[in-house]
C-alpha cells in the first residue's frame, strides 16, 4: 500500500553494525547453522528469508544471544557488534538485549497496562531517573511504534486487551523503549491481518532512519516490500546475501532463483 | 496431607505461565531472576494461593491422619494459663476435639461438639468460596 514511500528512501548507510563470521548453531547432535558469513548494515532493512526450518529464527537468536536461554544450543564463530564480540565472555547477556532489541511472532505483551509494558525495559535499567522522564520514554516510543495516537486515553488499560496489529506494535514500542540499536523480528507479521501487517510494515520502514532492522520473513513479498538487503538461507546455510533488487530479480544462486519462483520451499 | 494439592496446583500455575512472556522479558534485557519475580511469579502466584488455601481446607477437615499420628490430647479448659502453658499443654485440632466431645454421654458435651462442627463448617466454606474469589478475579486469559 506504501510501495511509493518504500522506494523513495535509498539505502543510504554503508556502514557495518553486525559482523558474523564462521558462525557454526547446534541444537544437541543437530547442526542448525553451518559457515554463517554476514554483514548486517546500520539503518538497512535486512530480511531473512527461507523454507521453515533452515534456521532463521535460530540465527536471529544468535544476534541479541536469546539461544543462551535453550540449554542444548551451542554457538561458535565469531559475531560483532560495532566491532566488539557479543560472545566476549566479559559481555553480559542481560545489558546486550537492551541494545538489540526482538520482536516476537506472536505478540506477546505482558498483561499489564499499555503504559507498564513500555516503561517496564526502562525501569530495570534504570534509564530514567524520575516519573516525567518515563512518562516522556514511554510516549516517545509509542509515537515511534505509531500508536500513541490510538491509546493515549487509556494507558493505564491492559496490552492484553488490543488488537493483534496494535498488541504486535505494543511490542515494537517495548522493545525500543531500552533505545537499542538494533531491532530484530521473527515473522513480525505472521499473526496479523493484512491491514496491521501493512501498519507494521510502514513502520518498519519508518525504524529504518533511527534502527538497524533485522526481519525474519516466510513472505516474499513483504521481505521485497521492506528490506533492502536480503539472505537466503536454505538448511543451515546462508546460500546468497545481497541487494533486495538484486535477489529478487537476478540471484546468482540456482537455489535462491528456485525458492523466490516457488519451486522449493 | 496438604503438601501435594499445594504442589500440583503450583507446578500447574507456573506451567500455565505461557513461554513467551519469559521471552518477552528475556527480549527487553530482563535478568533471569527478574523475568521469574517480575513475570513469571506474579502470574503463577493467583494458582497458587488457591491451591494453598484449598489444601488447607481439606487438612483442618481431616480426622482419620490426626488420630494416626496422636495428635488427639483432650482440651478441657476453653483457655490456657498463660502464654507458655498454650504452646505445651495437651492441645488438638477441631475435627478431634469434636470427635471427643461427640464420644462423651453428657448433652452438655453433645452441644459443645454441634457449636464446634458449625464452627468448622463456617470456616471451610470461607475458605473454599476466598479460593473461588480469588481464581475468578486472577483468572486471565492469553
Ligand atoms: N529449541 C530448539 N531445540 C532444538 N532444535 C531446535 C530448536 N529450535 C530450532 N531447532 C532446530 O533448528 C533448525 C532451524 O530451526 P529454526 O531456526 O526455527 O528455523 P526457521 O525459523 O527458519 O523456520 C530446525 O531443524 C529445528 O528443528
Ligand atoms: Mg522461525
Amino acid at each position: 500500500m506504501n510501495d511509493m514511500t518504500l522506494t523513495e528512501r535509498a539505502v543510504n548507510a554503508t556502514e557495518n553494525k553486525i559482523t558474523a563470521r564462521n558462525v557454526q548453531v547446534y541444537y544437541g547432535e543437530n547442526h542448525a547453522i553451518k559457515d554463517v558469513d554476514v554483514d548486517i548494515l546500520d539503518k538497512t532493512v535486512t530480511a531473512f528469508i527461507g523454507p521453515s526450518g533452515c534456521g532463521k529464527s535460530t540465527f536471529l537468536r544468535c544476534l541479541n544471544r536469546m539461544n543462551d536461554t535453550i540449554d542444548i544450543c551451542r554457538v561458535t564463530g565469531e559475531i560483532l557488534l560495532d566491532n566488539e564480540d557479543i560472545y566476549d565472555r566479559r559481555v553480559d547477556p542481560v545489558q546486550l538485549r537492551a541494545k538489540v532489541g526482538m520482536v516476537f511472532q506472536k505478540p506477546n505483551p505482558f498483561p499489564k497496562s499499555i503504559y507498564d509494558n513500555v516503561a517496564y525495559g526502562p525501569k530495570i535499567h534504570g534509564l530514567t531517573r524520575n516519573r516525567a522522564e518515563l512518562d516522556e520514554t514511554v510516549e516517545a516510543s509509542l509515537r515511534k511504534a505509531a500508536l500513541w495516537n490510538e491509546v493515549k486515553d487509556r494507558l493505564t488499560a491492559p496490552g492484553t486487551g488490543l488488537s493483534g496489529g496494535q498488541q504486535q506494535r505494543l511490542c515494537i514500542a517495548r522493545a525500543i523503549a531500552t533505545s537499542p540499536e538494533v531491532l530484530l523480528m521473527d515473522e513480525p507479521c505472521s499473526a496479523l491481518d493484512p491491514i496491521a501487517t501493512a501498519q507494521v510494515e510502514e513502520l518498519i520502514d519508518e525504524l529504518r532512519t533511527n534502527y538497524s532492522v533485522v526481519i525474519v520473513t516466510h513472505s516474499m513479498q513483504q521481505a521485497a516490500r521492506v528490506s533492502q538487503k536480503t539472505a537466503f538461507f536454505h538448511l543451515g546455510h546462508l546460500v546468497e546475501y545481497g541487494d533486495t533488487d538484486k535477489i529478487f530479480t537476478n540471484p546468482t544462486d540456482p537455489r535462491t532463483e528456485s525458492y523466490i519462483t516457488g519451486r522449493i520451499g | 496431607m496438604t503438601l501435594p494439592t499445594i504442589i500440583i496446583s503450583t507446578r500447574a500455575a507456573l506451567k500455565a505461565v505461557p513461554p513467551s512472556i519469559r521471552d518477552a522479558a528475556l527480549g527487553v534485557g530482563a535478568s533471569k531472576m527478574q523475568s521469574v519475580f517480575h513475570h513469571v511469579l506474579p502470574l503463577a502466584m493467583p494458582g497458587v494461593l488457591t491451591g494453598t488455601i484449598i489444601g488447607l481446607a481439606q487438612a483442618l477437615g481431616e480426622t482419620a491422619p490426626l488420630l494416626l499420628i496422636g495428635m488427639v490430647g483432650y482440651v478441657a479448659t476453653n483457655t490456657p494459663d498463660g502464654f507458655i502453658d498454650g504452646f505445651v499443654s495437651p492441645n488438638s485440632a477441631m475435627p478431634a476435639q469434636i470427635y471427643e466431645w461427640a464420644k462423651r454421654a453428657d448433652p452438655a458435651f453433645y452441644e459443645r461438639a454441634w457449636g464446634g462442627i458449625i464452627i468448622l463448617l463456617v470456616f471451610l466454606l470461607s475458605m473454599n468460596i476466598i479460593a473461588i474469589i480469588l481464581r475468578r478475579k486472577f483468572e486471565r486469559r492469553w
